[in-house]
């Protein structure tokens, strides 16, 4: 035990004061050079939401082709579809006759050529009776949906039961669009009304589109 | 000697500048380089103790705040995200531990389950395949583009596309690509007027069993897991060791009276198994009775059948995308695909 | 800032008067470590013979295969680890600053405190209230107890080395010294971060990694280099070399131990990985800087000229295990690599290697070498000899089959038995058995016959003596 003691030096300051030699800095330069390619390779870019610890991740997403305007119009007329027309004139759009709701489906009124019918409609609501595709409803009171609706949401949803190849061929009518409707709803003889159409008035209102 | 601390203290300055404040990186090296040039001639010595804590204080402070602090800006907004179950019902992700789940949390917890289970999907690549749909006017550009492609990275053609790619059909050009690869396929495509689509699989062993494109898979979760998953897990018991299978997914894989067989003697369902039985959480009423389980049984079991985790497809982490039809507008195109010019002119 | 020399101080030598002052504070220190060490063993043995008869002990949920594996982790690393380094690095700053140990008592408080703290956590994880989160598995009501008694402990030492004759600190006391530092600032801040603001979902585990993180890479490591600047100059009698290399190390190495630790397949944003695989990779410069400098130190100086030359075996093994889990520990920071070790039993024995082949060695065979000096009376030779090739073989037996294990059988463990032969754990658990019985041993055999131990019960009725 004594001899351990006596053994051990301990010295009160080191001598040596070598340190890494300069090309160690440079190396250390060369790898924060690295490290910056590696982040930005790895890292996703410091985003939340890349997981991928790989470069694919953030090509993926330049990669992935730009939906067109067609298909968002689409995509968000089928959302609006399902949210408020779907629960009358139901998921498939062919209506449910018993219960008075006119099918959209080869509707005359949906397929016009020209949309404003159909804008004022579900801008205003439509009171029966009503003839759609042979067929007399008399129980037709659709509520006005305009106030909750955008014009683009409007254009989206007409877009989308006009367009709908999946209702049948005659479905391939062009879009609706924003502009459109607007110009519908901007007309005083609808910014004004607060009642449903009726079938003639409708008829009346917009001749040319029959 | 000085050199050394000064060229920390300008590295420090370079990371900080980059990582926290997000500057563009040559600037944070030009500022980095400059710090160390700085901190160089200030001659700091590390005889002090108040050197040795301001230097402390300093990498403690950019270490909690570079990596803890970061991430919680990033993560602790988490929300409900919509997505949509196998079926296609779409619901409101992660749902929060139901009835007797949040107990049952507690009991695997206790139970320190965590030991030898892990809670987390991993992947370890991502492939990409590209389909391309011609139309009858641009078919000979598409074609066109295709070969150049296969030309270009050495992959061979199979399929409809071996066989000259029939106009209006989808048809796969490229499988398990890597990014690089898929981006050229893209580009060529569409600069040739093709409709072009991009799926990205997850791969890896985790991950569903697929013959073909991922043969090693073990069915563990349909994609990787992200940070929603836990969002309602007190806290969420990732575990570092699989003595045992993952079990973020396994509400998805088995049944109540599995798991309660499993727990009681863990070598009826796997021979070879090393899980220890948990005689703790049942109970025998009488020598002869077959042993019930107890509450916390119940409850566990609850907890890990809502363990579904990495079955929804979220935007951070897609389960396998289904190919969707669509256009690329011509305005897309990049510019890389410069030389492409001439067969997109051509389509048209 | 030396300190006031007390008249019977200054009549003794001071060397003396040191290891008087350190007496009580590090065996009492060092004797808690050493027994939770045994505990360490006892339950590790027991976590894997649970494995090996899934029937064992079935019926008891306080010694499910859950509680105990986490519990026996707790008593290594706070049990033991923390406590012998806090051991250590008192005697080093205080033989190293040429002054006594200041405000020893606290120390003793402290350490009561810290033992205390552990042992609730120990019996919270067996009754079931552990934390749920790896690096701090013990209930988070405890932890305040923890920072409390490590906080006591501290302000002894940092006050020790604040006294220190020479202005100049040497590589030894800037390690230990922010060693001493560091842990309660990562252990507040952990457990404010996860139990006071309540980390929310994977944030927590976030924070948990971090702290894994400081703990081993700073605060362990730091511990660890610090004593094997002190002794291994110490004991081969040499000077050390490379003071610019210690320094640069220093800073590499709190700079980037203190950022990482998350695996490549961690539910995080992919910068996480990124940035550990990235301070992994600096990590090494610092790894290196280390070994440059002790390499110069003990070039060309054997074993026979050293003081004692157990310790120094010991030792420059533990270095040998520090620069090799070093490289490692670059390659497998990689995301290919890394997710082939992910999961594995490779993770665990790792730990284990770094906890007892790095940290425990370099520990135990510096208390080897400061015992004698304290209690007045030597280990016995032979029990030493047999507890020493017991722990070495142990920890080797019970880390390196099943790190290679782990790899050959890649993600799946399911498989993999490596893990669990338990010969090491065997041999650990002969080691440490051995270790704490020469310990008590050699303490009641002082206490009996020379009455050297005086100093721990009955300081008081000493001084009055003296005066």
């Amino acid at each position: 035990m004594a001899a351990k003691q006596n053994n051990e030096k301990i010295e009160a300051t080191d001598a040596g004061v070598g340190g890494p030699k300069p090309w160690v800095f440079v190396l250390m330069v060369l790898t924060l050079y690295w490290a910056i390619n590696y982040l930005d390779g790895h890292g996703g870019g410091f985003n939340a939401k890349v997981y991928a610890p790989h470069k694919d991740a953030t090509v993926v997403a330049s990669l992935k082709v730009q939906k067109t305007p067609e298909e968002q119009a689409l995509e968000g007329g089928a959302r609006i579809y399902r949210g408020i027309c779907a629960a009358c004139h139901q998921p498939n759009g062919l209506g449910n006759s018993n219960a008075g709701f006119p099918p959209l489906v080869n509707s005359e009124w949906v397929l016009n050529a020209s949309p404003d019918r159909i804008i004022a409609i579900v801008s205003n609501g439509l009171q029966g009776p009503v003839e759609v595709a042979g067929q007399i409803y008399n129980k037709v009171a659709m509520p006005a949906q305009g106030v909750a609706l955008s014009d683009e949401d409007i254009a989206n949803v007409l877009s989308y039961i006009r367009r709908n190849i999946d209702w049948g061929d005659a479905h391939n009518l062009p879009l609706v669009t924003p502009e459109q409707v607007k110009a519908v709803r901007d007309n005083d003889a609808i910014a004004t009304r607060s009642t449903a159409w009726t079938a003639d008035e409708l008829k009346q209102q917009f001749p040319d589109s029959q | 000697m000085t050199i050394g601390l000064s060229f920390l203290l300008g590295l420090l300055a370079g990371s900080v500048s980059y990582f926290m404040l997000g500057l563009w990186w040559p600037l944070a090296v030009l500022l980095g380089l400059f710090a160390w040039l700085a901190f160089g001639l200030l001659d700091v010595k590390m005889d002090s103790t108040f050197t040795l804590l301001g230097g402390m204080l300093l990498v403690f402070c950019v270490s909690l705040s570079g990596m803890v602090l970061r991430a919680n800006d990033q993560l602790s907004g988490l929300q409900y995200v919509d997505t949509q179950d196998v079926d296609g019902t779409e619901f409101r992700y992660p749902v929060p531990p139901l009835g007797q789940a949040r107990y049952g949390e507690k009991i695997y917890k206790a139970s320190g389950c965590v030991a030898c289970h892990t809670q987390q999907v991993t992947h370890e690549s991502v492939a990409l395949d590209v389909k391309a749909m011609a139309g009858e006017k641009n078919l000979a550009a598409v074609q066109e583009a295709a070969s150049r492609f296969y030309k270009l990275t050495g992959r061979k053609a199979s399929g409809g596309a071996a066989l000259g790619l029939p106009a209006g059909e989808w048809e796969t050009i490229v499988t398990g690509a890597n990014a690089a690869d898929a981006s050229k396929a893209r580009n060529f495509l569409a600069a040739a007027g093709a409709s072009v689509d991009v799926q990205v699989r997850f791969r890896g062993e985790d991950l569903m069993h697929n013959d073909l494109q991922n043969p090693e898979g073990r069915n563990w979760g349909r994609r990787r897991s992200v940070a929603q998953d836990y969002l309602f897990a007190e806290p969420p018991m990732l575990g570092s060791v699989r003595i045992g299978p993952d079990l973020a997914n396994i509400g998805a894989r088995y049944n109540r009276d599995m798991l309660m067989s499993v727990l009681l003697d863990p070598k009826t369902l796997k021979k070879d198994s090393k899980m220890p039985q948990h005689g703790f959480l049942f109970e025998q009423a009488e020598k002869d009775e077959q042993r019930q389980p107890t509450r916390e049984a119940e409850a566990l079991v609850d907890y890990l059948l809502s363990l579904k985790s990495a079955n929804y497809p979220l935007p951070e982490a897609p389960v396998d995308q289904p190919f969707t039809s669509s256009m690329p507008k011509p305005a897309t195109a990049p510019a890389e695909a410069a030389d492409t010019a001439k067969p997109d002119e051509a389509g048209k | 800032m030396s300190s006031e020399p007390k008249e019977d101080v200054a009549k003794q030598d001071p060397r003396e008067a040191v290891d008087r002052s350190c007496r009580g504070p590090v065996l009492f220190l060092a004797f808690s470590a050493v027994t939770w060490l045994l505990v360490y063993s006892v339950f590790a043995m027991l976590a894997g013979v649970k494995v090996h008869a899934s029937g064992m002990m079935a019926d008891s949920a306080w010694l499910a295969y859950g509680r105990i594996q986490p519990a026996s982790q707790l008593a290594l690393q706070f049990g033991f680890l923390v406590q012998l380094g806090l051991a250590v690095s008192a005697w080093i700053l205080s033989h190293r600053g040429k002054t006594v140990l200041v405000d020893g008592g606290y120390l003793i408080f402290g350490g009561m405190l810290w033992n205390i703290g552990v042992t609730l956590g120990f019996l919270g994880i067996l009754t079931g209230n552990a934390s749920g989160l790896e690096g701090l598995q013990m209930p988070g009501k405890v932890l305040p107890l923890l920072f409390f008694g490590f906080v006591l402990v501290g302000l002894s030492i940092v006050q020790t080395n604040n006294r220190r004759t020479d202005e100049e600190m040497s590589p030894a006391q800037w390690f230990l010294f922010a060693a001493t530092l560091w842990l309660p600032w990562v252990l507040a801040g952990s457990y404010l971060l996860i139990h006071f603001f309540n980390a929310k979902g994977v944030m927590a585990n976030i924070v948990d990694w971090w702290f894994i993180q400081n703990f081993a890479r700073v605060y362990l490591t730091f511990v660890g280099l610090g004593t094997l600047f002190h002794f291994l100059p110490a004991l081969s009698g040499r000077q050390l070399m490379g003071r610019g290399y210690a320094q640069f190390a220093f800073w590499v190495m709190l700079l980037f131990g203190s950022v990482g630790g998350v695996g490549p397949g961690a539910p995080v944003p992919a910068w996480l990985p990124a940035l550990s695989t990235v301070s992994a990779v600096f990590y090494f410069f610092g790894v290196i800087a280390v070994w440059v400098s002790l390499n110069q130190t003990i070039s060309g100086a054997s074993a026979a000229d050293t003081a004692d030359s157990l310790a120094y075996n010991l030792m420059r093994l533990a270095a040998l295990i520090f620069i090799s889990m070093g490289v490692l520990n670059v390659f497998f920071a990689f995301p290919g690599p890394g997710s082939v070790a992910e999961f594995t039993t490779y993770g665990p024995a790792m730990k284990l290697l770094f906890n007892l082949g790095f940290i425990g060695l370099i520990l135990v065979a510096a208390l080897y070498h400061i015992f004698p000096s304290l209690a007045g009376i030597d280990f016995s030779p032979k029990m030493t000899r047999i507890q020493t090739t017991a722990i070495v073989f142990g920890v080797l037996g019970a880390t390196l089959p099943s790190a290679l294990g782990g790899l050959m059988s890649g993600d799946a463990v399911l498989g993999s038995g490596f893990y669990f032969a338990s010969l090491g754990d065997l041999l650990l658990l002969a080691g440490s058995a051995i270790l704490f019985l020469n310990f008590l041993g050699a303490i009641l055999f002082s206490i009996k016959n020379c009455g050297c131990l005086a100093g721990i019960c009955c300081r008081g009725e000493k001084k009055e003596a003296n005066a």
